[in-house]
């Protein structure tokens, strides 16, 4: 086991450097950070020469990529100010590097990009893990309970409606969500839910009114999601319920319900275990349609956000924190299930 | 079901030996069993019919898709309005909507006329459906079955390749790459570069020549690794060394043995791939970087509806139910498809 982790993660590596790499030069193709000074009339050419030399972008790119990964701390740059060869002063790199959580200034809110993504990153994980724990759950028990009745009208009612949430556009859900429960509900007298943000924008914050505004989100999520895991849970309980240790278990006289819960769905949860960890990275990137419908202040809206005003730096950690979480939650998957299932380790 | 073609396959008319039996092609036996789904039957035909809405759009749209009449601005006829009890007419109590038959299914905020808009929507959905696999099939083949012919090395490195565009959740890829390509090739750039060619002829689609790039870039690597999969499995049959030893030179083993053979998982994994690179279209153009206005886009049209969804629903939800039943179509064309081309895997979904 022990030396199954370690190859797993020596796996890892090269494809976090390459990902890091790639994320670079993407930034770079991205163009000149400082070209939106140039349209700036108060910007005199000296400063931007000064700003060049700051953020070294006149640097080789081997030596760009280190400081911007490792930080640039102490680095002297000379800079000529009047072109004649002598140097007129030094600036002083100030960067730590992305590997110590440094991914510079976000252009927008004027705040280091890692405080911008601690602001937005819980909202995310608010939305985004509720919604996943719903789905988990729900599409657990639609799956299981379609399994043990296949082929009877219930499990094709389900089968039809899995079917019409699986087609379903995420934002024709939620308008329709936001149709009934929103607005006819307003007009019937009934409880009505609010479409948009996190709280009350006159002030209220209590608990109480973010879990109100949370459910329409968290509903047009889930269902989304619902659909496809429970068809997925579904097949896999068939085959298991259909093998032959099972027939075994059933001939022994255990119960049917120590069978199914107990032989049964332990072993259909395995292909579970891969699901969950191939999609829990992408909590973390949020779900951009979803937030941006609902107005949730979440990392999909900041990520939009960000594009709609090139805020690069913010792009780029954003990017690369989703890439890094992938290959982190791959290998964490490919460790659980190798201990959850001693076959995989031997091939 | 199963019984039915157990007998179909035994009670042929019995061959001599020797004689080459009318056997029956794989494409064809897979429309016998594809017609006999009546889902997927009824999945093609929406195809279809909006494969010739879109084809004669111009003929089929009641008025013209970006002609603005501001008088006309959020106007719905008589049905949507007692369709939707939000919805008042102008005259009744509380009445704001203007009351105008003409549009079959109202107007947007500019008085453009929503059904001849849906109507020209087909278009960019249909194109992104077709166009995205064709791109996505042709990247991933070239890099799947050159990575399973040559293996060591050359597998090796694009697999690694696979696994690192993997490691980017593909709508954010997609957004990004949009985001570039209106950046770095739209705009005034310098004409007679590749940059200004690119976005002379974007914008002479209407912006969809980025959509399917950005689509296409970063949707092949499901198409590498199945392909690859695929070209190794069959690499080593039987009917492969057969070929092989008498004589058969590697080109011909490649086209007319490897291929016919890979192409079904395939074409099918791309059917089931359809309904989300229509529901990327429709979400890029929903946060607005997708196809120019005014062209239509369910998503663009789905995008202005949604902000006034509390007072004009028809405006969002129709656009909403036209990309909703391309998709379910797809949905279940694809099912139909897997079924009839890999009967073992019936019963799997």
């Amino acid at each position: 086991m022990g030396k199954y982790i370690i190859q797993r993660v020596l796996q890892a590596i090269p494809l976090v450097f390459i990902i890091t790499m790639l994320v670079f030069v993407l930034m770079k193709i991205a163009g000149d950070p400082l070209a939106y000074l140039a349209q700036d009339p108060r910007v005199r050419p000296l400063d931007r020469l000064v700003l060049r030399a700051k953020y070294g972008l006149d640097d080789p790119m081997v030596m760009q990529f280190i400081y911007w990964v490792f930080g640039d701390e102490g680095v002297e740059r000379p800079v000529d100010v009047d072109n004649d060869g002598e140097t007129d002063f030094t600036t002083v790199g100030v960067r730590r590097g992305i590997i110590r959580g440094d991914f510079g200034e976000s252009i927008r809110f004027r705040k280091p990009v890692t405080e911008v993504i601690g602001q937005f990153l819980p909202n995310t994980l608010l939305l985004g893990t509720t919604a996943f724990v719903v789905t988990i759950i729900l599409s657990l028990v639609i799956g299981v309970f379609a399994a043990l009745r296949q082929y009877t009208l219930a499990d094709n009612i389900i089968t039809a409606g899995t079917f019409i949430t699986y087609s379903m556009p995420v934002f024709l859900l939620a308008l329709i969500l936001v149709q009934i429960f929103a607005i006819q509900f307003r007009r019937w007298g009934l409880p009505s839910l609010p479409v948009s943000g996190m709280y009350d924008p006159r002030g209220n914050q209590s608990i109480d009114e973010l879990v109100r505004h949370m459910i329409l989100p968290v509903a047009s999520l889930a269902l989304i999601n619902i659909a496809g895991w429970s068809r997925y849970i579904r097949a896999t309980m068939l085959e298991v319920i259909n093998s032959d240790y099972i027939r075994t278990a059933r001939s022994k006289g255990i119960s049917e319900r120590r069978v199914v819960f107990l032989h049964a769905l332990k072993n259909a949860s395995l292909p579970l275990v891969t699901l969950i960890g191939l999609n829990l990275p992408f909590i973390l990137s949020g779900a951009v349609i979803t937030e941006t419908i609902f107005s949730w202040p979440g990392m999909g809206y900041m990520y939009i956000n960000a594009l709609d005003q090139f805020d690069a730096s913010l792009v780029v950690a954003f990017v690369l924190m989703i890439a890094v979480a992938v290959v982190f939650f791959q290998l964490l998957t490919d460790v659980v299930y190798a201990w959850l299932d001693p076959r995989i380790r031997y091939d | 079901m199963a019984v039915m073609e157990q007998q179909s396959h035994t009670a042929g008319p019995v061959t001599r030996l020797g004689a080459r039996p009318k056997g029956e092609s794989l494409w064809i036996d897979a429309w016998k069993r594809l017609r006999r789904n009546r889902l997927a039957v009824l999945g093609a035909v929406i195809i279809l019919i909006n494969l010739l809405v879109a084809v004669f759009a111009p003929a089929l749209a009641p008025k013209d898709y970006k002609t603005q009449v501001l008088a006309d601005n959020n106007a719905a006829p008589e049905w949507v309005i007692s369709l939707f009890p939000n919805m008042k007419a102008k005259g009744t109590e509380g009445g704001f909507v203007t009351v105008n038959n003409s549009y079959l299914l109202g107007a947007d905020s500019l008085g453009r006329d929503l059904l001849s808009r849906i109507i020209y929507g087909a278009r960019v959905s249909l194109a992104v459906a077709f166009v995205g696999p064709v791109v996505s099939i042709i990247i991933g083949l070239i890099v799947g079955v050159v990575a399973g012919f040559f293996g060591g090395r050359v597998d090796n490195i694009l697999m690694r390749l696979v696994d690192i565009m993997y490691a980017f959740p593909t709508f954010l890829l997609v957004v990004l790459l949009m985001a570039f390509f209106r950046t770095s090739f739209g705009g005034v750039q310098q004409p007679g570069t590749l940059a200004y060619t690119l976005g002379e002829l974007d914008a002479s689609m209407g912006g969809m020549l980025f959509i399917f790039l950005g689509i296409g870039m970063t949707s092949w690597m499901q198409m590498a690794r199945l392909s690859r999969g695929q070209v190794l499995s069959v690499r080593e049959k039987e009917y492969i060394e057969a070929a092989r030893s008498i004589g058969t030179p590697t080109r011909a083993i490649m086209v007319q043995h490897v291929l016919p053979n890979i192409l079904g998982p395939l074409i099918v994994a791309e059917t089931l791939t359809i309904p989300t690179y229509i529901s990327y279209e429709a979400f890029l153009s929903f946060i607005g970087l997708g196809v120019n206005p005014p062209t239509p886009s369910w998503g663009g049209m789905i995008s202005e509806g949604a902000r006034s969804i509390a007072t004009y629903p028809n405006q969002a939800l129709f656009p909403a139910l036209a990309l909703f039943f391309v998709m379910f179509a797809f949905n279940f064309l694809g099912d139909g498809l897997r079924d009839a081309l890999d009967p073992r895997m019936r019963g799997v979904d």
